[in-house]
């Protein structure tokens, strides 16, 4: 029999270890939940998307956060947190809507949750009213309905477009200015493809209708259909998801599997700088990276849209149904500054949705480009290694015109900022409906994964099973087969 | 025996003084279990029977087993670890035994020079391994997997091996040599039979977690390898390549897994612990 006292200490005992097993979690918890009052918002972002300074920065300003300067400034504390995919924050908003005031997913996901009502619209910030580049808002967010009236679902952050990387020592950009140029067996075991559906998807698209996108192409370059009814087909085309097309999809991407070393999304990167691939499937914020180090490495690298057109996609920030609207919204202007956002793209390599002439002359600065003024101070030999890039469709119509050195074509600068030219070929992606989403998850699998063939199947599990039942029958011999002997 | 009926008496009298028997030392453990062990199993085992608006079906089966796909992976997967469980066997069993018959300061080395990489993570192993490969010329895809698993999962098979050779009483061989066995019989008659258990107990620690073990697989199978049934699970957790996660397709993979497992185990008597080998492994 147990005394009361040992079993009111034996309690006790459990509760204190049940405390001191729970506490770190519980304090982590807490710290999460913190209760957004007054001045507090709860930021939800990608991972080193925003620079939180730079601790080896010589500039005092530059070593301080973001995050900080804000707060100074306004006495708005933020808290900070990030995913790794959009799915993730999906969820993660999904399961607690008043998880936090501001999210940054991608453009698909934005309309995802714009049209499951997870997002509110909010008065579009002075700083993107007034910076914001055109082509983001007029283009982008008009053909994706992001701005009624005076209220937008989101702001743009950063944007780019997809092409191909590839080590300009080996290959020219006419030897991939077509996206079937990775099923050549030159290329065999020299290229990544990114291990993500949406954006492989967009790569096989293109191969699959090559030759409706080049022919289109032509007509607009003919002039015999309008940008807008090239730019509406392009739309169409990159947003195929059909039955029919999904097969296609899956033929040929299962055709370049072997072709292939691998599939990344991050590994690419390095790989083609220590030369283990030739050409990766990139984004250009990705590419503008792998230049800046190959730069340093001695690797000369390379990136090119290919002829048939590509994707364009960018991440901007929202508010998810709860949101403290008038603080997130202070953040955002904050975010839009062309001084602020020169200092994110410094620091993440992206390219900032932010348009204005502070940001064209740092452009300017950095890359050591030319305006008109230098252009005709040149003497006419010189001239000819320069044309001009037109970038108004970014910048607004008085950016006054820049001029590209002919070697630095598919560098740094082009890969951030592409010429007009290649804009017009580039559509977005929308969201997939969920049924088409089961569809093409399926045949990615199947592209992934090994598929066995029927027999194969029935073979395999038969000798498993043989081999399970001869287990058992061994387990149990001594009662199957030696009773007599045991009576 | 009234002198030791005192002595518990007066034992179990100042254990009761203090309220605190040895048993109440299994709470914490005991806590553990139920929360972190028990709890999530139950959990799983919900999320397997249940659709995603919460009711019961059994839907989720007919899903995994409908999809030749997935089924494959988890035959490719059975199949590997066979595959894998036996090169670690033929190549370890040369290895413990050698190392049972050397002297202990020497075999201390030698066993440290087994241990001390898996005080590395295993991802960044892997990592290591790969760039090897690559240095030596063998290219990603089946191939490289089987190296990776092997080469991650053989310590698991030395160590039990060892500790069970070790134990093995030498005076037993020696009778059998002394009443005229050859080399080849001792072994076979006397050291396999006796080191079984070893044998047992390392087979199931590489065949279980190879089944699971998708970051070596991720590492090393490059475009055309295979991947095995943990990368599925957790593709329906992470929602990972565009689309959303799909936590009750998850939860009956590993559920599935499960059930092979506890096969396995209970086949091969695996949850009777009778010679401690178990106890030795790392």
């Amino acid at each position: 029999m147990k005394t009361v006292r040992q079993r009111i200490s034996l309690f006790v005992c459990a509760i204190v270890l049940f405390c001191l097993a729970f506490m770190p979690i519980n304090s982590a918890v807490s710290v999460y939940a913190a209760p957004i009052t007054g001045g507090e918002i709860t930021v939800f972002s990608w991972e080193d998307y925003i620079d939180e300074g730079d601790d080896e920065a010589e500039d005092e300003e530059l070593r301080t956060s973001i995050l900080d300067i804000f707060e100074e400034e306004t006495g708005i504390h933020v808290n900070y947190y990030t995913f790794a995919t959009n799915e993730e924050m999906y969820n993660e908003i999904k399961r607690d809507p008043d998880a936090c005031d501001l999210v940054c997913p991608s453009e698909y996901m934005i309309m995802k949750m714009k049209s499951e009502g997870l997002i509110k619209p909010y008065d579009i910030p002075e700083n993107w009213e007034e910076y914001g580049s055109p082509y983001i808002k007029e283009n982008i967010f008009g053909e994706l309905g992001m701005t009624e009236d005076d209220k937008t679902y989101a702001v743009g952050y950063m944007w780019g477009t997809m092409g191909y990387l590839y080590n300009a020592d080996k290959f020219s950009a006419e030897d991939l200015n077509h996206w079937s140029a990775i099923w050549n067996s030159e290329f065999r075991g020299k290229t990544t493809i990114k291990d993500s559906i949406r954006d492989t998807y967009i790569m096989a698209i293109a191969v699959v209708y090559e030759e409706e996108l080049l022919e289109q192409r032509d007509k607009f370059l003919n002039e015999e259909i309008t940008e807008q009814e090239y730019h509406d087909i392009l739309f169409e085309i990159f947003n195929r998801a059909d039955d029919a097309t999904i097969e296609k999809v899956e033929e040929k991407l299962l055709a370049l599997r072997p072709n292939l070393y691998g599939f990344e999304v991050d590994s690419g990167k390095s790989d083609i700088l220590t030369g283990k691939i030739d050409v990766n499937f990139a984004w250009s914020g990705d590419a503008v990276y792998s230049m800046d180090e190959g730069d340093e490495a001695g690797v000369n690298l390379a990136y090119v849209v290919p002829e048939e057109g590509s994707n364009v996609w960018f991440d901007g920030w929202v508010m998810p149904k709860n949101a403290n609207e008038e603080l997130a919204r202070q953040f955002i202007d904050f975010l839009c500054r062309p001084k602020i956002a020169i200092r994110n793209m410094e620091y993440i390599g992206y390219v900032s949705a932010v348009a204005g002439d502070e940001i064209l002359d740092w452009i300017i600065d950095t890359y050591e480009l030319l305006d008109e003024e230098g252009y005709l101070e040149l003497s006419e030999g010189e001239k000819e290694d320069y044309f001009e890039t037109d970038i108004s469709y970014f910048f607004g119509e008085d950016a006054g015109t820049i001029l590209l050195y002919t070697d630095t074509v598919g560098r740094q600068y082009s890969t951030q900022y592409p010429d007009y030219g290649v804009i017009q070929r580039c559509a977005i992606m929308d969201n997939f409906d969920d049924d088409t989403l089961v569809l093409i998850n399926a045949m990615w699998n199947r592209i992934k994964l090994i598929t066995l063939s029927d027999a194969a199947i029935i073979l395999i599990s038969v000798a498993i099973g043989v081999l399970i039942l001869s287990g058992i029958a061994y387990k149990f011999k001594d009662k199957l087969f030696c009773k007599k002997i045991k009576k | 025996m009234k002198d030791v009926n005192a002595v518990e008496k007066k034992n179990a009298a100042s254990r009761r003084r203090f309220g605190f028997s040895r048993q109440s030392l299994c709470i914490p453990y005991g806590v553990f279990l139920l929360f972190f062990v028990l709890f999530p199993l139950l959990l799983v085992a919900y999320y397997a029977f249940t659709s995603a608006d919460g009711t019961f079906t059994f839907a989720n089966f007919a899903d995994f087993f409908a999809d030749k796909t997935k089924v494959s992976t988890l035959l490719i997967s059975i199949i590997v670890c066979i595959l894998v469980t036996a090169l670690c066997l033929v190549i370890a069993y040369p290895v413990a035994y050698i190392l049972a018959k050397m002297k202990k300061s020497v075999a201390f080395i030698f066993l440290m020079l087994f241990i001390t990489p898996m005080w590395i993570n295993f991802v960044l192993r892997a990592m290591a391994m790969k760039e090897l490969l690559s240095l030596i010329g063998i290219p990603l895809g089946n191939f490289a997997n089987i190296i990776g698993l092997v080469y991650d999962f053989l310590p698991f098979m030395v160590l039990p091996l060892y500790s069970t050779l070790i134990k093995m009483d030498k005076s037993l061989a020696e009778a059998a040599a002394d009443l005229g066995a050859g080399k080849v019989k001792v072994f076979t008659s006397i050291t396999l039979p006796l080191s079984m258990p070893g044998v047992i107990s390392g087979a199931m620690m590489v065949f279980l977690p190879v089944m699971s073990c998708y970051v070596i697989t991720d590492t090393f199978s490059g475009a055309t390898g295979f991947s095995v049934v943990g990368k599925l699970i957790s593709w329906c957790f992470l929602g990972e390549n565009g689309t959303l996660s799909n936590i009750n397709g998850g939860a009956t993979i590993a559920l599935v897994l499960l059930v092979i497992m506890f096969l396995t185990m209970w086949l091969t008597g695996g949850f009777k612990d009778e010679d401690g080998a178990r106890g030795t492994n790392l």
